[in-house]
């Protein structure tokens, strides 16, 4: 590539004036990274359930414990905004809702009902009445 | 500039051959960015199902969960839904590691993403044919 260093850089994100909708990007790529590490969690679930009664078992004490309980419910709320936020990104990939008058309005959206989603969902789900 | 392409009104900062091939500063055109799509559509039914599922259950008692994806259609959107988890997230955490990484790090942890994405599929794919299996 003989060309490479002459090639203009692309202006650094310390140059635009903080918005929040910055924030909610910023919040997808956590709750994106946040989703990748519960993976393992996930998968390591699966192989309990897989190894039989004893380790199988051994889920029911591991949900149990008030910390996996609060670990399971940011893991689903990180599902529920990256969730919602993605289809935000998907809406936008077909060149619809960019103004910036529908672009803060979707994502005050997804912002609220993604809590609104993880509330509804500890209070009638699978842990529905013992999150703390 | 070395081999600038000159239009009417516009000048390129592209090379004739970087022109011809399409595949961008980063080597591999828009195939990452396709793949992320997909993976994404593929998990906007799935993860809502999975979700619910669990949801589903009397207790997460280890029966209850053992039972809840015995069903060869829950055993296959439980496949499904790992797979795109999976691939979707090695999609994203590259991505992450290319904008925040740099230097022998970046290289490093690819690799251990790539190799770590591929390992806990393959445990959860076998885990999946031993929960289906089991009675």
């Amino acid at each position: 590539m003989p060309s490479a260093a002459n090639r203009p850089l692309s202006p650094h994100l310390s140059v635009y004036r903080w918005q929040y909708t910055m924030a909610l990007s910023i919040l997808h790529r956590f709750t994106g990274v946040v989703l990748s590490v519960g993976s393992v969690a996930l998968v390591g679930c699966l192989l309990a359930l897989a190894s039989g009664p004893q380790w199988g078992g051994n889920l029911e004490g591991l949900f149990g414990l008030r910390i996996a309980r609060l670990a399971a419910l940011g893991w689903t709320y990180c599902l529920f905004y990256h969730f919602a936020n993605g289809v935000r990104h998907l809406v936008w990939d077909i060149g619809r809702g960019f103004e910036p008058g529908h672009a803060r309005l979707s994502g005050w959206f997804v912002f609220l009902a993604s809590l609104a989603a993880t509330g509804a969902y500890w209070w009638w789900g699978p842990f529905a009445g013992q999150i703390l | 500039m070395v081999g600038a392409l000159r239009g009417a009104d516009t000048v390129s900062l592209r090379t004739p051959l970087g022109h011809a091939e399409g595949l961008g500063s980063a080597g591999h055109g828009v195939g990452h960015w396709w793949a992320q799509r997909i993976s994404a559509v593929a998990l906007v039914p799935l993860a809502p199902w999975f979700l619910w599922r669990l949801a589903s259950l009397p207790t997460l008692m280890y029966e209850d969960l053992l039972h809840c994806f015995q069903g060869l259609g829950d055993a296959t959107l439980l496949t499904a839904f790992l797979l795109a988890l999976l691939y979707h997230s090695e999609l994203g955490i590259r991505v992450v590691l290319e904008d925040y990484v740099g230097g022998g790090l970046r290289v490093a942890g690819l690799i251990v993403s790539r190799l770590a994405h591929l390992g806990l599929a393959l445990a959860g794919l076998l885990a999946i044919a031993r929960i289906v299996t089991q009675f």
